[in-house]
């Protein structure tokens, strides 16, 4: 028993200081491409579902996918993953380059079996989309007899999330299925600031004070999700969940910095149906290959006027192929498991009028902690994001992924 | 489905140790530890900046709400003022009155039977000129410093009252005590008139209080001149800072005692200003607004708002107001402005205490050291207060008050002398001026237009 406990605090211990490094965020932009419209989509995938990319048909209950809740069926401990993102961006457009550095966490999950191996029940936190970038040009103005320069300073910034409350179920051997009610929260803030700096009154105060736009939208709504795994063969499982159209209510405050007045308005913002669908097969030995596709068709989009326009069917498209480990003493690195992905998805609007392509390579292993009471699994990947000819700008993005799975047998 | 639970427990595969967990921690880390290229263009076409944050110049030059409250300091009134003035100079007059009790007269030195007109030789009263007073140039000729006035001595029908004054100069016997004065011969700061022997010998030998007017004969120069008074706690305003040897600092009465080759000075126990005119406080903006010191006159203004749009934000909000240098005069001083509520604004020439207007006033800003006489055009940045006034985070409406650098204002009080102590006014041209000339209050403001904007 002591040593249980031992090592589940060594567990939580890695949860909670990369809950802590990732959440401190000192550095918080993201891809220029996320600045506008609906945002960055994030995936509430794992390092090791990025590194091999696919997670919908994941039948492993020593290390749980929570991206198909219906894979829960199979938990026989209590099992708490987190996943923190480490990205490197580069980005350009015609007017120059910017490097910019994040670190998040995208998603915090828990599982409980109720009936090991039969039923499960899981809640979480994983966000949905995220907008983070700032911009500054300069810029002149004019008031009475003042040229006044300084700088125009955007910045968006905010993050869609959902809280799944979900239950899966394995209904015959080979059947699992779930429901999952998705509490839609976020909040999106646009700050714009124009900053005079000159003239200024000698000792560099500048002489008129700066004019702040603030625009904050908070997003209320629900959804719920249904989705199935199938393991016909013990080689092959099929997945796939569905998560019908809703409405997401929009409330936008929108204010000048030091002025009490607030413009007050709502929307309602329809989600189109998300579709989403996994194969996982394994090929021979410890080899298994798979593949995830979703897609969510923001063409029908209905919501905020401006944006209409713009948007565009979003779909997702990942395979890859996993070594899984192996526990052979003495194995050492041979017993690593290994993962190779590629993913291309299309956003979910246009931008400079052409879809935006976003194309990823990923490499990634894992470790198991001790009696596989858990599993450390990092992911590197590499992807780029737009074209300079067709979108007028592009980002390279560099991402280290780690999650830190968690089991734990409460009773 | 859990087939696998039982294929991977119990084996020896190399397990993941804490180790690996402060690795793995230390990759996020370092990417969380790096800077990101500050903000620059790269995306900014994604954002949509024609939003209406434009700046708009709005100016104010009408003044619904006015008022020009005379301050008084109730701690100092006139006759313990450090400084005593003499002459006129727009629209003010004042002469000086003087007691002397002497009874109180003899210090150690001299005794009563000392006091015969063969023993007592240049009886004189004895003024000492303010420095700023004494460099002040001649208009008769610019090139040279100092006043040039004409003295004139008379002996007042009592001892003056000294709650009196400001006020008419009180009843004197017209017949001058001095002999004739003569202007160039007043030697630096001193200013010594001559007495006659026998009228000093007298009073002397009364032993009673005698009240004397000194006030401004046919002078070369006009102008308001300032002397010592018997309360000057700052005797560098007499030398500009160096050591005065004299032991009265106020005007004395000055006699050389032969019997014993003594200078004898005499003391006054009281002294002040009449200020028996006073000039008239504009009764509206339309006729101009002074700040005066001394005998304080603050000016309070509320400008209409009327011409801004609601709910905007204000970049800058200057108050602009011109000094007639023809008129104005004095030494250098702070002007501060402050917001008050209306409500105190009250009618002008409704005397404000000083402990009143330190209670009503939040201060903004001011500018210290200026020249009456070389002042022009002075420019007061307002901008958090238009904001709060915009903004109604105050109940009521609040105005501007003008001042003077008060002990309460400490940014401003950086001069060794309080504005009791200067006679400074400063003259500024009231609404009915041309533009140029006239107060205004230039704001420049941002307003959110049609709510568009930002990210597309």
């Amino acid at each position: 028993m002591k040593r249980t406990n031992t090592r589940m605090s060594a567990q939580l211990t890695g949860i909670v200081l990369l809950a802590a490094v990732a959440l401190a965020s000192s550095a918080v932009a993201q891809t220029p491409f996320a600045l506008t419209n609906i945002g960055q989509r994030i995936d509430a995938d794992d390092a090791r579902m990025i590194a091999r990319g696919w997670g919908m048909a994941e039948v492993d209950s020593l290390h749980p996918g929570f991206k198909n809740v219906a894979s829960l069926s199979s938990l026989r401990h209590v099992a708490l993953k987190f996943t923190a993102y480490g990205d490197v961006v580069t980005s350009k457009d015609e007017l120059g380059s910017r490097k910019t550095y994040r670190t998040y966490s995208p998603d915090i999950r828990v599982g409980i079996p109720v009936i090991k191996s039969r039923l499960a029940l899981t809640a979480g936190f994983a966000v949905e989309r995220s907008t983070q970038y700032d911009t500054a040009v300069g810029r002149t103005w004019y008031a009475f007899d003042d040229t006044l320069t300084g700088i125009e300073q955007f910045e968006r910034s905010g993050t869609l999330f959902r809280v799944p409350l979900g239950a899966a179920w394995q209904v015959i051997k080979g059947l699992s299925i779930s429901g999952t009610v998705n509490l839609e929260n976020g909040t999106v803030r646009e700050d714009l600031f124009q900053i005079y700096q000159t003239p200024n009154d000698g000792s560099g105060k500048p002489l008129y004070e700066p004019t702040g736009r603030i625009q904050d939208d908070s997003y209320h709504g629900s959804s719920l999700t249904w989705s199935v795994l199938l393991a016909p063969f013990s080689r092959l499982q099929l997945a796939a969940a569905w998560t019908p159209a809703h409405d997401v209510d929009v409330d936008r405050r929108l204010y000048l910095d030091g002025v009490s007045a607030r413009y007050n308005s709502s929307w309602k913002m329809k989600v189109p149906d998300l579709y989403r669908a996994g194969i996982a097969a394994r090929i021979a030995g410890r080899w298994s290959i798979g593949g995830d596709y979703q897609l969510q068709k923001y063409g029908e989009f209905v919501g905020w006027d401006n944006w209409v326009d713009q948007m565009e069917d979003e779909f997702t498209a990942s395979v890859g192929i996993e070594r899984k480990q192996d526990q052979v003493r003495r194995g050492g690195f041979n017993n690593l498991p290994v993962r190779i992905g590629a993913s291309h998805r299309q956003w979910g609007y246009l931008v400079g009028g052409e879809p935006v392509i976003e194309q990823t390579l990923s490499l990634g292993t894992g470790f198991p902690f001790r009696a596989n009471l858990g599993q450390l699994d990092v992911a590197f990947s590499y992807s780029r994001i737009g074209e300079m000819a067709k979108n007028g700008m592009e980002s390279t993005l560099w991402r280290l992924t780690i999650s830190v799975t968690g089991l734990e047998r409460w009773w | 489905m859990p087939r696998q639970l039982a294929t991977l427990e119990g084996h020896g595969l190399r397990k993941a140790s804490p180790f690996l967990v402060l690795v793995s921690t230390g990759l996020v880390l370092l990417v969380a530890g790096c800077t990101s290229d500050p903000p620059n263009t790269v995306g900014v076409g994604l954002v949509d900046t024609q939003i209406e944050v434009e700046l708009e110049p709005v100016v104010s030059t009408q003044i619904p709400r006015y008022t020009a409250r005379p301050v008084k300091n109730v701690e100092v009134p006139v006759h313990n003022q450090y400084a005593l003035y003499m002459g006129d100079q727009e629209g003010n007059a004042s002469a000086i009155v003087v007691n002397y009790d002497f009874a109180e007269a003899f210090d150690d030195s001299v005794t009563i039977d000392m006091i015969r007109q063969d023993n007592i030789q240049s009886p004189r009263l004895r003024l000492m000129i303010l420095h700023f007073y004494q460099n002040l140039p001649r208009p008769s000729d610019p090139d040279v410093s100092g006043l040039q006035k004409v003295y004139e001595v008379y002996q007042l029908e009592a001892p003056f009252d000294s709650t009196a004054f400001p006020g008419p100069i009180p009843a004197y016997d017209p017949q001058p005590l001095n002999v004739s004065f003569d202007p160039d011969e007043a030697e630096d700061y001193l200013v010594e008139i001559d007495l006659y022997n026998q009228d000093f010998v007298e009073w002397v030998l009364s032993g009673a209080k005698v009240g004397f007017l000194i006030m401004e004969g046919d002078s070369p120069d006009p102008g308001l001149i300032g002397m010592s008074a018997r309360d000057n706690k700052l005797p560098s305003s007499i030398l500009g800072g160096e050591p005065i040897t004299e032991r009265v600092l106020g005007p004395a009465l000055l006699a050389r005692v032969i019997d014993i080759d003594y200078e004898w000075s005499i003391a006054p126990y009281a002294d002040a200003s009449t200020f028996n005119e006073i000039s008239t406080i504009p009764a509206a903006a339309d006729d101009g607004f002074m700040v005066r010191t001394c005998l304080r006159a603050y000016p309070g203004l509320l400008f209409d708002y009327s011409e801004l749009p609601p709910d905007v934000f204000i970049n800058r909000a200057v108050l602009s107001v011109t000094n007639d240098t023809t008129t104005a005069f004095g030494n250098l001083e702070s002007l501060v402005v402050s917001e008050m509520d209306t409500i105190y604004f009250a009618a002008p020439g409704d005397t404000l205490l000083l402990t009143d207007l330190n209670r009503y006033t939040y201060n903004i800003t001011g500018w210290n050291s200026l020249d009456p006489t070389r002042l022009r055009t002075v420019e007061f940045d307002v901008t958090t207060a238009v904001q709060r006034i915009i903004n109604n985070v105050y109940e009521g409406t609040r105005g501007f008050m003008i001042t003077a650098g008060e002990d309460f204002y400490p940014t401003y009080d950086i001069s060794g002398t309080d504005p009791d102590f200067y006679f400074i006014q400063f003259n500024f041209f009231g609404t009915s001026a041309p533009d140029s000339l006239r107060p205004k209050l230039k704001i420049t403001y941002s307003g959110l237009g049609d709510l568009g904007g930002g990210g597309r």
